[in-house]
């Protein structure tokens, strides 16, 4: 007999099995493509082959798309993550009022839809000529990678003991050895996490890149983009897996990371 | 000698009001501060949070390698003055003053003041040999020394061997004696301690009590502990602090606050005590008349010098009251009685004196009383004490 707690249980895992087969299928649907024998991009596959990929590592404009994607997104990364620690800081730890309308202003950016900051971010930028430069598009993803180096940090630090700091502080350590030796040891992991986000959501992005770059600054998701478009052959695919490689690596070191961090809490 | 203000101008070599021999001897260490003065000295210090008044223009001597403990209930301000000697918190009025500077001013990491935090405060990031090594470290004390300094510090709070363990390895006990050692580690000019037994079980906290009471007579340093718990204070002191609503009621040796405290709350606070309200009726050399407001004039010592007509509160403790015969004797109907092993603690309406309570140890004969029971009880005017009635006042 299946009593009611049973039949909730099972339903919900039944739910939670078909969303994420919902999420995932496409993504297995895709990446067996990309070995495809044929030049099809369609089941079933015609023998197995890594030729796509050997063309993204031979056509200049994939390797130039990928060499613009990791100087935007270790740039951004450079610029979001100071940033964002250091008003994650602040903000914990001085009290006035309007702090919390301050940090909503932050964060903003990861609430106002992308297509709209990336407009703005145009009309700002082209009287200034940093539209078609990478420059502008390392400050325009600055702009959306600070909210999540904010948001995580500020998560780290407000689990801080404050308690430490006085103790730090009574041992004879200055603010700034204090700063070095332990706030920033106990809060690494939210910056390393604030870090992955931060150069995943450069690297991902195509709103603003198709808003901000030329020709001569394509990145690898908006190459990728004008190749579904222009011709589309099986190298999209595999450009495709290669993202989706990054991404699973990226997610996989943040949850290294977080489970590292849980064991230092305990 | 010379007037208060005078004496702690921060000139130190200008003391002549106190000679010691070994002064005279070697007159290079006449710019080392003196012995005998007092090691801090807060003069008037208050500290306001908004309206509230955490402390209320509190003066406090601390001498040179004593073991000082401020006692009071919570929120009566005895955190709040260790907060303001270690330097997390500046006053809001008044002055602190250690080996005679001024230190209201100076960040907590130039006081060299160790602190042993109610939680341990351990780096979770750092082994117990790192926690260890870090104020030496920040002081740039050579690598070989802080590792002998370690191996020491380890094998003086009995964790030797332990130095490559994080803290989340460690009980709570071991955790409070690695927070001890680095407190002491680093030769600090003397050690607080923010109630640091409180989150220890029972027998561990007496141990613990025990092993801190040695330390401070094999180190000789100053200590400042909190604490909330009398026993604790009376056991480990050298003097004892009482603090009450942000004030300070009295600084004595424990033996003095238990036998002559002198106002009603060190009185009800240190151990067990009946006060009686009265009003001074005569004054007699060092002897009150107190009229009881039951109606019976009591002959007792004072504490303060109280003015005929003033309030008062006679305090007598429950073992000092007996049950006994003689013309002195009041009679007395027993109406509650707590058995408690090695004493029967029995609360009496006594006629012309109000309710008192006594200790009766068992098998004294005495102690075969029931619930309404007429017995007479004895007084001894010699152990009452008059003192001021400041919450009348």
């Amino acid at each position: 007999m299946l009593d009611s707690t049973r039949i909730w249980l099972w339903g919900g895992r039944l739910a939670g099995a078909l969303v994420l087969g919902f999420l995932l299928l496409p993504i297995f649907a895709i990446v067996p493509l990309s070995f495809n024998g044929g030049s099809i991009l369609a089941y079933p596959l015609q023998g197995l082959s890594l030729k796509w990929y050997a063309a993204v590592t031979s056509t200049p404009r994939w390797l130039h798309a990928v060499g613009n994607s990791l100087i935007v997104a270790v740039s951004t990364v450079a610029i979001a993550t100071p940033l964002g620690t250091l008003a994650a800081l602040g903000l914990d730890r001085i009290q006035f009022p309007g702090k919390s309308l301050l940090m909503a202003l932050l964060i903003s950016p990861m609430i106002v839809p992308v297509i709209i900051t990336a407009v703005g971010v145009y009309f700002f930028f082209a009287p200034l000529g940093l539209a078609n430069s990478l420059t502008g598009l390392v400050l325009a993803h600055a702009v959306i990678a600070v909210p999540l180096v904010l948001v995580t940090v500020n998560a780290s630090v407000s689990q801080l003991d404050r308690g430490l700091l006085r103790a730090a502080e009574s041992l004879g350590a200055s603010p700034m050895t204090t700063f070095r030796k332990i706030t920033v040891p106990l809060i690494l992991p939210g910056i390393v996490s604030g870090t992955i986000f931060a150069f995943a959501a450069s690297f991902d992005e195509v709103v603003i890149a198709l808003m901000i770059t030329g020709p001569g600054q394509k990145t690898l998701p908006r190459e990728l983009l004008s190749g579904t478009r222009e011709n589309l052959d099986p190298t999209v695919l595999a450009v495709a897996s290669i993202l989706i490689a990054i991404s699973a690596g990226l997610l996989l070191l943040l949850t290294l990371v977080q489970h590292r961090s849980a064991k230092h809490h305990t | 000698m010379r007037a208060t203000k005078e004496r702690f101008l921060p000139l130190p070599c200008d003391e002549p009001w106190k000679e010691s021999p070994e002064m005279t001897q070697h007159d290079t260490t006449r710019t080392e501060p003196s012995e005998t003065r007092p090691i801090v000295r807060f003069s008037g210090v208050s500290k306001h949070y908004g309206a509230f008044r955490a402390l209320c223009d509190i003066d406090l001597e601390i001498q040179r390698g004593e073991f000082l403990t401020l006692l009071g209930p919570s929120g009566s301000g005895k955190t709040t003055s260790l907060m303001l000697l270690a330097g997390f918190d500046s006053p809001t009025t008044g002055t602190i003053e250690m080996d005679g500077t001024r230190i209201e001013g100076l960040p907590a990491h130039k006081r060299d003041i160790g602190v042993v935090f109610q939680n341990y405060a351990l780096f979770p990031h750092l082994t117990v040999a790192e926690n260890l090594a870090f104020p030496l470290t920040v002081r740039r004390v050579s690598k070989a020394e802080i590792g002998e300094r370690v191996e020491k510090a380890l094998s003086l709070v009995h964790l030797d061997g332990m130095g490559g363990r994080k803290p989340s390895q460690l009980s709570g006990g071991q955790q409070q004696r690695v927070a001890l050692a680095r407190a002491i580690i680093f030769k600090p000019r003397l050690i607080l301690l923010d109630e640091p037994l409180g989150a220890l079980d029972k027998n561990l906290r007496e141990h613990m009590q025990a092993e801190l009471k040695h330390l401070h007579r094999q180190l000789g340093i100053t200590m400042v502990f909190v604490t909330h718990d009398q026993s604790e204070a009376l056991n480990l002191s050298d003097r004892v602090a009482v603090f009450n609503k942000g004030r300070l009621e009295q600084v004595d040796a424990p033996e003095l606050l238990y036998e002559r405290p002198c106002t009603p709350f060190v009185a009800s606070f240190i151990g067990e005590n009946n006060l009686l309200d009265g009003r001074v009726e005569a004054l007699t050399g060092g002897l009150a008349a107190i009229r009881l407001e039951a109606g019976t004039v009591l002959n007792t010592k004072v504490a303060g010098r109280p003015a005929v007509g003033d309030r008062v509160k006679v305090g007598i403790r429950p073992e000092h009251v007996t049950v006994g015969q003689g013309k002195s004797a009041f009679a007395a109907r027993v109406v509650e009685i707590s058995y408690l092993g090695d004493t029967r603690r029995v609360a009496v309406e006594c006629g012309g004196i109000g309710r008192l309570t006594l200790k009766i140890p068992t098998g004294a004969g005495a102690d075969r009383v029931g619930i309404a029971d007429e017995i007479r009880v004895v007084i001894p005017e010699a152990l009452c004490r008059a003192l001021p009635d400041t919450d009348g006042a």
